[in-house]
């Protein structure tokens, strides 16, 4: 009786998988947006991706820097992120009145700090020298200011009518985006390959300050936050996703100006750079003009890989934060990562299990038990470049207890462990996935973000297009496979916020 | 050696560089550059109609991706809530989609949808409500009478209704745990009023009050045809879709309505500084402003030119650039629609630059007043203007969804092709004389949330703090049963003879200050703590705690709506929520309920178990007093009393038991008296003097 119904299922699924496959879905529209993109990598290693939209006449640039914090190690935490603040603060030209008499104030100010962070480490500091060497820093800024054009960069993009201009910094990369009219391609390809070409990382010891700031607003005053960093301090003994994008505070603080320039120039050779212009935009004349422009950066060695891995997990382990909030849950399974044949069936359990309204995860601690208001899974947490976790996370409701949200949810990860999940909820996930995927292929700058993505982490920005296809094989007997691998609980971390006991 | 190659290298790339200079086109950043013309847009025109029973239509034809998208607009607000029932609006508008129609449940709906990869959404905010619709193409047929169910045939289902207020609770019970939040919510308040249909928030109380009737009502009285616009966009032929929703909501009969108008606002220019404690921050949430204005205001355009200028050029630049105070920082006159928006200036910034990062917020604020800006900085404001206003049209959801904004908003439909061309003819004066006009410094309004013990200087330098108390209204506690005539007459009886078992009345009336020496114990994370303590209390308002603290004198000192903890290391206002919680136990004194029992209300509950002994029962209550008082029934001397306060584990029952009576100029007074939460013991009191009526010198209460 089972085997027969299972079967069923199966053609059922068989026949559902079929009918999407030749739905207007897919079809011509993917195909037709595949054939309207075109590459080219320049001789230095750096890669353009470019895509013809002609419905408006703007375009959005997007540069992924393949570099993110889990390139750091003790002591540079935070570096990645602080040099996507850096990479604002202009060029030899852009945002300085004369640039060699700056440079010799900036190349004492540098001095004057490395002598101070010396005397202060020291186990009996001279206070007097220190005294001397904070006034010398402080009169030194202040003559560093007078050649500062306060941010050029920004006021020359947004004055070029510029929407979008912001950078992100990841655990996997650091991603530079605009969003120009059209015809201004070239003043783009000027004012970027500039800033890959020429940086100067003026007023460091300022932003330093900012981002410690950025720390406080983001993490250390959000008991979420705060969640995030412990838990994943947890889940990870020895891969660098253990330490938060942000970074240590006494790393902030530390970090030199000569360490950005040396990451820099260890990250940020052309080979480790991907763009993609999506918009009104000919791609002849965008390969011309990279050429030109950023065929000028000097290529270098791509860096060398990460070599630690996150050993095998040998218990349960566990994360509390005590904060003058309500209770908040946050579970974590190890799983391979995003490249690992098994991806995509944990994409599809983790929609099945707890993306949506009619997900399992929804109906039973949201609407059935009213033990939490919010309930979700997402997989490839924090990041995906390299193995991470499938996560599931709960806002408890008022009255109700982290403890309550944990033993519902482990009961729906037995049931998915147990019995295959069934032909509709598939189809179901299949269905959103599609239309997720267009959504972003209708915005020029998501579309831009996908392409560099696809095609840095996965290998090829075509695999974008083959996404359909690829989902469309996963079986139900897979996703109950994934679920009986991955989600056991020795293999994870719970984190939990209690609430403060004043 | 290695100098040597590095040197040669240098000389490679040098000459390299120099035979590559002449070959090379690149240009300058900052160089001008012959930009080629824009290719026009190849958007088409939205088409409009209306149907027969007043729905208006605005559709947009898309090919490129086989998708559609609707959102319609109904007139409606949660302005319109009535004060006691705040959150009516919102829950309406939620229940409207979950609560299932008469063909399908909430929960099917959802499952239908989802296997469809469609979303229908319905929200009703502080100025409309909206029903946001997505779906694949092929899903149309499906989808569209879905939506047209859940408009006009919604049952607001008893369950989801209880559902959504679970997630109403809790978010009242979460409101307090982002900083960010606090900040704005209190804000908004300072701004339109505390109690304004604009900032009012949610509450247990509000919320429980809401009933089906109740949002059956609401929906009845706004959600009709002929008060619906609805736009719709994405890969679908005009004709055809103009002729399906005719099919779905044409029969929908109009209702021939009268619109109320928005509820005004009502602002009066004051200074103001108002601080919220947060001890387990270390950085403060600023926010400083007044009242903003209306985007139909005819400077609109040189005030959102100086928005950009004051924003970037002034805050962001010297608070964040120069001076390392805050990531996020900002300066901005907001206009609404039809409600005043809200000019703010604000920033998050380390406890200890707090009084810094508001100082120079309220300069540039002057400053932007005082003189004209740049050259520089108009001619950058308006090229940002100008060259970026091909992203106004850059898609065909944006046009029409503006579209459909302006005329929900009664605007013209080219509101920002008018507003793009006022902005071009912006001159430096027009910018001065807006803010002049617009911006008050010297009458802002200055809230920090934070850490004061860690500010660089006191927030007083910029006028009277007043602290604002943000904990959360305590659910109500346990049903009582209802009053009557005769179970109040008992209970003023029963009070009176409390009274008397204590003493002579009149004397007890006569009472104007107690002290007493002895022991105070309080319960600390650490364990109990017990220190000598001498208490002065002065009817009606005063308070001196004397306590000898491990870590030396401390003194509490209440007087009126003033309280301060005075140390040997120096003084700071003691934290609202502990101030309140000290003035309330004079709303719960015996002697002070007698002298003042005219304004309660007692009513007798009969016999009860109180701290594991019978005692008469009396609920007292006055305005905004509610506690059970607890009677011997042998002695009629009160044995203890309880009531809802904020205990250290949150809202919670606090039970007080007294005993240990003794003479003190012939009035019985209890010797001891302990606390309890949730059979916990916090605090207890032991006395060893009491004196009525000493000399006590209104010196022990000054606060500067």
């Amino acid at each position: 009786m089972t085997k027969k119904s299972t079967r069923a299922a199966m053609v059922l699924t068989a026949l559902l998988a079929f009918c999407l496959g030749g739905s207007s879905l897919a079809g011509q529209s993917m195909d037709k947006m595949k054939a309207q993109i075109h590459e080219k990598t320049l001789k230095n290693g750096m890669k353009f991706i470019v895509m013809s939209q002609p419905e408006a006449p703007v375009a959005s640039f997007h540069i992924y820097a393949d570099v993110g914090s889990a390139q750091e190690s003790y002591g540079i935490t935070g570096i990645s992120h602080i040099l996507e603040h850096m990479a604002f603060k202009g060029t030899t030209t852009v945002g300085t009145r004369d640039f060699a008499a700056e440079a010799r104030v900036l190349d004492e100010l540098d001095l004057v700090a490395e002598n101070l962070s010396r005397e202060e480490a020291q186990i009996s500091p001279d206070d007097k020298k220190i005294g001397e060497l904070k006034a010398r820093f402080a009169e030194l800024q202040k003559q560093a200011k007078e050649y500062v054009i306060n941010n050029e960069y920004f006021d020359l993009v947004m004055q070029q009518g510029d929407t979008g201009v912001n950078a992100y910094t990841s655990y996997d990369a650091t991603q530079y985006i605009n969003s120009l009219p059209a015809n201004k391609l070239e003043f783009w390809m000027a004012i970027t390959s500039d800033r890959f070409l020429n940086p100067v990382f003026r007023e460091f010891y300022k932003e330093r300050e900012v981002i410690m700031e950025e720390r406080r607003l983001g993490l250390e005053t959000q008991p979420i936050g705060k969640l995030l960093e412990d838990f994943m301090a947890v889940a990870y003994k020895a891969h660098p996703y253990h330490h938060h994008v942000i970074g240590h505070m006494s790393d902030i603080q530390g970090i030199r100006h000569q360490d950005v320039k040396d990451y820099f120039k260890k990250f940020y050779s052309p080979s480790n750079l991907t763009a993609a212009i999506v918009g009104d935009v000919d791609a002849a004349e965008v390969f011309r003009l990279a050429e030109l422009y950023f065929g000028r950066i000097t290529s270098g060695p791509r860096p060398e890989p990460i070599r630690t891995r996150e050993p095998e997990q040998w218990g349960e382990r566990r994360a509390t934060v005590t904060a003058q909030s309500q209770p908040v849950l946050l579970v974590g399974y190890h799983k391979p990562d995003v490249r690992h044949a098994d991806n995509g069936a944990l994409d599809a359990l983790a929609n099945i299990i707890g993306q949506g309204r009619s997900s399992r995860l929804w109906e039973s601690l949201v609407k059935k038990e009213k033990a939490a208001t919010q309930v979700a899974c997402f997989n490839n947490f924090p990041g995906e470049k390299y193995p991470n976790l499938i996560a599931f996370f709960s806002m408890p409701s008022k009255d109700k207890t982290a403890a309550q949200s944990l033993e519902l949810i482990d009961r729906e990860i037995e049931r998915i462990k147990k019995e295959p999940v069934s032909a509709q909820e598939l189809a179901k996930y299949k269905r959103m996935t599609k239309k997720a995927l267009i959504g972003q292929m209708k915005s020029n700058a998501r579309l831009a973000a996908l392409l560099t993505r696809y095609d840095v982490v996965q290998g090829d920005w075509r695999l974008v297009f083959d996404e359909l296809a690829a989902i469309d094989r996963i079986s139900a007997a897979d996703v109950q496979r994934v679920a009986n691998t991955y989600l056991a609980a020795g293999n994870r971390t719970v984190g939990e916020i209690v609430p403060e006991k004043k | 050696m290695k100098n040597k190659t590095t040197a040669f290298l240098a000389l490679g790339v040098m000459l390299l560089a120099m035979l590559a200079a002449p070959l090379a086109a690149q240009k300058n950043p900052k160089a001008p550059f012959d930009f080629p013309k824009l290719n026009p847009l190849k958007i088409p025109p939205v088409t409009q109609l209306t149907l027969k029973n007043g729905i208006r239509l605005y559709l947009i034809e898309d090919h490129r991706f086989p998708t559609i998208d609707m959102r319609g607009m109904f007139f409606t607000a949660s302005a319109f809530d009535p004060a006691a029932k705040a959150g009516l609006a919102a829950l309406t508008g939620t229940v409207l989609r979950t609560g299932g129609t008469e063909r399908l449940s909430g929960d099917q709906i959802d499952r239908e949808l989802e296997t469809m990869a469609a979303d229908i959404e319905t929200v009703i905010d502080s100025e409309s409500g909206s029903i946001h619709v997505s779906m694949l193409r092929e899903n149309l047929d499906q989808v569209l009478p879905l939506m047209a169910d859940i408009l006009r045939r919604p049952v607001f289902a008893q369950e989801k209704i209880d559902l959504a207020k679970i997630d109403a609770r809790t978010g009242i019970s979460r409101r307090n745990d982002d900083v960010g939040q606090i900040a704005e919510r209190e804000f908004s308040k300072l701004i339109y009023g505390a109690q304004s249909p604009y900032a009012r928030q949610n509450e247990y109380a509000t919320i429980d009050a809401i009933t089906r009737d109740d949002m059956v009502a609401f929906y009845k009285s706004y959600f009709h045809p002929d008060n619906m616009r609805l736009a719709v966009w994405g890969d679908f032929n005009g004709g055809q879709m103009a002729r399906k929703i005719e099919a779905a909501l044409g029969d929908w009969p109009a209702a021939g309505l009268k619109l109320p108008a928005l509820p005004a606002v009502d602002y009066e220019f004051k200074p103001t500084v108002s601080y919220i404690e947060k001890s387990d921050v270390n950085q403060s949430n600023i926010m400083v402003g007044h009242i903003g204005g209306l985007l139909d205001n005819s400077d609109y355009a040189a005030l959102s030119v100086m928005n950009r200028i004051l924003s970037f050029d002034r805050m962001f630049k010297r608070i964040r650039t120069d001076e390392g105070l805050a990531y996020s920082v900002w300066g901005y006159y907001g206009a609404g629609y039809r409600v005043p928006g809200v000019f703010s200036a604000g920033a998050q910034t380390k406890s200890g630059s707090t009084i810094k990062a508001i100082g120079i917020m309220l300069d540039e604020m002057k400053r932007m007043r005082s003189e004209e800006v740049s050259d520089e900085e108009l001619q950058r404001a308006k090229d940002q203007f100008m060259n970026s206003y091909v992203f106004q049209f850059d898609s065909r959801a944006k046009i029409i969804r503006r579209m459909l904004t302006y005329a929900y908003y009664g605007y013209p439909l080219d509101f920002s092709e008018q507003l793009f061309k006022r902005i071009e003819t912006v001159t430096r004066a027009d910018i001065l004389n807006a803010a002049k006009k617009y911006l008050r410094p010297d009458q802002v309004q200055i809230l920090v949330v934070g850490r004061q013990a860690d500010f660089d200087k006191p927030l007083g330098e910029f006028g009277t703090v007043n602290t604002i108390d943000i904990a959360i209204p305590v659910p109500a506690g346990e049903a009582v049963p209802e009053a009557t005539p005769e179970s109040l007459a008992k209970g003023r009886e029963f009070f009176a003879k409390a009274v008397a078992a204590a003493g002579d009345p009149e004397k007890i009336k006569a009472i104007r200050n107690v002290r007493m020496e002895g022991e105070l114990t309080q319960s600390t994370p650490m364990g109990e703590m017990t220190m000598a303590a001498e208490i002065v209390s002065v009817y009606p308002d005063k308070v001196l705690f004397a306590l000898d603290t491990p870590g030396g004198k401390m003194n509490m000192v209440i007087n009126g709506a003033k309280a301060v903890i005075q140390m040997p290391q120096g003084s700071m206002p003691l934290p609202e929520a502990q101030r309140k919680s000290i003035m309330e136990n004079f709303g719960r004194d015996l002697y002070y309920v007698w002298q003042n029992a005219e304004r309660y209300q007692f009513q007798a509950l009969g016999v009860q178990e109180f701290a594991g002994r019978e005692a008469f029962g009396l609920l007292v209550t006055a305005p905004g007093v509610s506690y059970h008082l607890f009677l011997d029934p042998q002695t009629m001397l009160p044995s203890g009393m309880s009531y809802q306060t904020l205990t250290q584990e949150g809202p919670g029952t606090v039970e007080e038991r007294v005993s240990d009576y003794r003479e003190v100029d012939g009035i019985r007074m209890p010797f001891k008296s302990e606390s309890y939460a949730k059979d916990k013991r916090v605090s207890a009191q032991t006395v060893k003097m009491i004196q009525v009526n000493a000399e006590v010198s209104d010196d022990l209460f000054k606060i500067e």
